[in-house]
């Protein structure tokens, strides 16, 4: 049976700050002081933009808002490599793996949008890795590896068959493009139709991601500079496009999941605030090769400093070793981080209600409130893991000492067995087919 | 050389309460210390409570205190205070600006990672543990013990931890399980031994003590008199509240807010009424019913919501607050234990929170694993950069260097570079080899690297030791104790 879970999205009180005013004045300034004359222009353009954005999915609970003070989760990608289910070394892509990552994307009430996409059959062109997104998730799909403006064309009439009209594809545009300076060409094409981009273009043609910088002051200016010369870039093609900010450290040229990368995130999102941009960030990106304490470590870090700085999207989710291997017990862990960390962004509610002061008076000094009705209107607001293991010492043993990846592997395979994806329909799938079989390019 | 302690200094701040909600629930804590009271099973407390203005219930040993009272009371608390370490370079300075990580405590099985089994703890434990503690600059103070002795007479057992833990360490002790006036005598005297005599102690208290509350809105009476002694000899104290909401709390955090503030802010009252700017401070584990079981959670988002918030409402005050930080529910230092310590530490040092309890336990603060006490220190580093902020200056932003170097080039052979790859975080830990290299060097995980450098320190590391003469008067003392206590 088709199922179609909302997605699982929290509002985001939370304000994280890692610059104060000053200091997100000051690196604004030097961004446009490196754009040189360029930077005026490229401040205005900024305001030009949209502040809120529709990431349309297939139907209208697969939809996904940016900049409506909410978080979303998004799928790392693209990985060349996955690691097989049942565990072993990783291994290539193939369609199956890619299928298989959209259809857990789509089961998981936690994942707004497939990013990447989440791997790279060998093999295959991007145009048929995008038809095969197309027809196993109904969920926004935001592309990271288009570069070729022909591609870019007969991908925007595949989303035009998806969407059903030039003019549903401006109001729930079903795929959108995140990347760095080589994309500008095909992001101009997408922003032509009204397809959201974001996109990072190094300061005077310079592309972005050395790995060797030593200052986050310097990584921050010269990727601000990147952001606002792209945004003025697409904007001059079409005033008032959907252009959202990509927060991505890889692309600053800091190292996967390191401290410097979540101080890093934070300050893009003040940034984009401050120029009124969404944010698409890069926010789980773990460099461990398994599963592990490490990847947890390091997509906690990452995934709180977006969602509490006020990220619209944290995509990342689902990968290992820096990007390069997915693995489906890691997109269910990182959905669990996800949720824990909406929950925290959601922050404290208080108000008379909340206070709760009746019910303090009504239960007994050291007593408890277990059988309050205040307790039972509102026990459901208590936050529920899916992975975590809260039995006593002795029951875990008994369990054969079950962890969250144990967890999470039992709910990958019921996913996968049991979630249907919302049907493309016969027209659509032949439109996208045709336009597979007319060409693209083999990606290396 | 390494620091003794290394405490952080955030510039980051994470406020999870707005000025207006943090005064509505500071007026919601006035109205029920007031209304409802709080319960001091203690006469000596009452009294006190008594002849400071408050209305009390000797039957019910239940004390409204006037919010008047109050307010007067805590702004008698000192604001700033040192910890002392035994060596003064881990003097803890208690100031609104600093965050101190301990270990975490009371636990009750040792988990043996070579075996994977675990056992109760004994006495030699506790003091392992304190050598282990020593040998960790992360680690500012010692708490608890980390585990209890549960091979001596039970009415003693807080004076043999502490001979344990006084012995093996020469970081500030903050005693967790000394409950009655007369063994926080014997507690006081130990420490004086140590110290050089009662005046010197006061001068540089190398103990605190940290009691629990009885949620909602009371305390234990043995726990009151024991902080009431350390309270008479200047050294600092407070009572931790951990309320469940939707159990001992209300199932909303606001609700639960109030009685956590209730229960830390009651405590407070009656130490300063008694012993007017005795150094003090709020402390708090507050967290939210496991509704599967009904049972304690070991780690939730509402946890760190409740934790952050509340170290907010303490600063309100200007009292400084002891979280509970860490002391995750996993079993194993795993994806789990990963979660709960690194969101629960983050929240806690991002709110200020002045000291962390803390490092080192598993399953809800039962079982001690030394590699998972390491592997915290890992992630303790990871916040501190974190909260360290992001420096903008004309030398960081680098603009120069960036027009410099240019499209293309690289930052490498920079000056700028040299002078400031030092200050890049690097792990300990953490693994950041290529995939072949990582596979080439046998999988060598976080655990891995950190059980190589805990069986390290159990083997190689000797703390400064306590002067002859101390081990032999706190020997003494331990004896006069069980003879008096524990009829031994």
């Amino acid at each position: 049976m088709t199922e179609l879970c909302p997605i699982t999205t929290s509002p985001t009180k939370l304000a994280l700050k890692i610059l104060g005013d000053d200091d997100l004045r000051r690196v604004h300034a030097a961004a446009l002081a490196l754009l040189g004359a360029e930077g005026a222009a490229a401040e205005k353009a900024a305001r030009l933009a949209p502040d809120t954005i529709v990431l349309g999915g297939r139907v209208f609970e697969h939809h996904t808002v940016l900049g409506a003070a909410h978080c979303w989760l998004g799928t790392g990608g693209p990985a060349a490599l996955v690691r097989p289910r049942e565990g072993g070394d990783p291994r290539p892509a193939t369609v199956a793996d890619l299928d298989e990552a959209c259809r857990l994307a789509d089961a998981l009430p936690e994942v707004a949008v497939v990013y990447g996409p989440p791997v790279r059959a060998a093999g295959e062109t991007l145009l048929a890795d995008l038809a095969r997104c197309f027809a196993t998730t109904s969920k926004h799909v935001q592309l990271t590896t288009l570069r070729s403006v022909d591609e870019a064309r007969a991908m925007l009439r595949m989303a035009i068959a998806v969407a059903g009209s030039e003019v549903e594809l401006r109001g729930r545009p079903p795929v959108s493009l995140s990347a760095g300076a080589d994309a500008l060409g095909a992001a101009s094409v997408f922003a032509r139709a009204g397809l959201p981009v974001g996109v990072v273009a190094a300061p005077n043609g310079r592309a972005a991601g050395d790995d060797d910088q030593a200052d986050l002051g310097a990584a921050l200016v010269r990727h601000h500079a990147g952001v606002l010369a792209a945004c003025a870039a697409i904007q001059a093609t079409v005033p008032g496009a959907p252009f959202f900010y990509v927060a991505d450290p890889a692309l600053a040229g800091l190292a996967a999941g390191s401290p410097a990368a979540a101080m890093f995130l934070i300050a893009a999102v003040q940034l984009a605030a401050h120029i009124g941009l969404p944010v698409s960030a890069v926010g789980m990106t773990t460099s461990s090769h398994e599963p592990d304490w490490q990847a947890c470590t390091q997509n906690a870090f990452a995934a709180l400093s977006t969602m509490a700085a006020g990220a619209d999207l944290t995509a990342g989710a689902g990968t290992l070793g820096g990007g390069n291997v997915f693995s489906a017990q890691q997109l269910v862990m990182d959905s669990e981080i996800f949720s824990w960390n909406a929950r925290l962004a959601a922050g404290v509610t208080v108000d008379e209600e909340t206070i709760a002061l009746d019910a303090i008076r009504q239960v007994d000094i050291c007593g408890n409130f277990l059988g309050q009705r205040h307790t039972r209107r509102h026990m459901k607001d208590v936050w529920r893991p899916r992975l975590l293991d809260r039995s006593m010492w002795d029951a875990w043993v008994a369990s054969g000492r079950e962890g969250a990846y144990e967890k999470a592997s039992e709910l990958v395979d019921k996913h996968l067995a049991e979630h249907q994806v919302l049907p493309l329909g016969d027209e659509v799938t032949e439109t996208l087919a045709r336009i597979v079989a007319e060409g693209g390019t083999v990606l290396p | 050389m390494t620091a003794r302690i290394n405490p952080i200094a955030p510039r980051l701040k994470w406020d999870v309460l707005s000025p207006g909600e943090l005064e509505r629930i500071h007026e919601a804590t006035l109205e029920i210390i007031e209304e409802v009271g709080v319960r001091f099973p203690s006469d000596k407390a009452l009294t006190v409570l008594e002849q400071n203005g408050c209305e009390v219930d000797r039957a019910t040993q239940v004390a409204r205190l006037p919010s008047k009272v109050v307010m007067e009371a805590v702004a008698r608390a000192p604001r700033e205070y040192v910890l002392a370490g035994r060596d003064p370079a881990a003097d803890m300075h208690i100031d609104g600006r600093h965050c101190y990580l301990s270990n975490d405590g009371s636990g009750v099985f040792v988990f043996d990672h070579k075996t994977g089994e675990k056992r109760p703890s004994t006495k030699n434990d506790a003091a392992t543990s304190a050598r282990f503690v020593d040998a960790l600059p992360n680690i500012s103070y010692y708490w608890g013990p980390v585990v209890t002795s549960q091979d001596v007479p039970p009415a003693t057992k807080a004076l043999h931890d502490a001979e344990a833990v006084f012995t093996n360490t020469s970081k500030h002790f903050q005693t967790v399980t000394t409950v009655g006036e007369k063994p926080a005598r014997y507690l006081v005297e130990m420490a004086a031994a140590i110290a050089g005599g009662g005046d010197k102690l006061r001068e540089r208290p190398i103990l605190s003590f940290m009691q629990c509350a009885v949620d909602p809105l009371g305390h234990d009476g043995p726990n009151l008199e024991a902080n009431l002694v350390a309270a008479e000899h200047g050294l600092a104290c407070g009572f931790m509240p951990m309320p469940l909401a939707a159990g001992t709390g209300p199932a909303t955090l606001a609700g639960t807010l109030v009685v956590q503030n209730a229960g830390a802010l009651s405590g407070v009252v009656l130490l300063q009424l008694a012993f007017p700017g005795a150094p003090c401070f709020c402390a708090g584990a507050p967290s939210v019913i496991d509704l599967k079981t009904g049972g304690y959670t070991g780690g939730s988002p509402e946890d760190y919501l409740l934790a952050a918030a509340s170290t907010q409402l303490a600063h309100f005050y200007g009292l400084p607050m002891a979280m509970g930080t860490m002391a995750t529910g996993a079993k194993e230092p795993d994806w789990q234990a990963a979660i709960d310590d690194s969101l629960s530490t983050f929240a806690s040092v991002m709110s200020s929170a002045d000291m962390m309890n803390g490092a080192g336990l598993l399953n809800g603060s039962k079982i001690l694993s030394y590699p998972h006490m390491v592997m915290e220190t890992e992630i303790y580093s990871i916040v501190q950069k974190v909260a360290g902020g992001i420096e903008v200056s004309d030398e960081t932003l680098a603009l120069d260097v960036i027009k410099k170097v240019g499209p293309n080039g690289t930052y490498l052979a920079e000056k700028h570079t040299r002078a400031h790859m030092t200050e890049i975080w690097r792990p300990t830990v953490w693994d950041r080899t290529s995939y072949d290299t990582w596979l080439r060097e046998g999988k060598k995980g976080a655990l891995h690297k950190a059980t190589e450098i805990a069986d390290d320190i159990l083997e190689n590391y000797r703390p400064e030791p306590l002067p002859e003469d101390a081990v032999w008067e706190l020997r003494a003392i331990v004896d006069r104790a069980d003879k008096e206590l524990a009829g031994a």
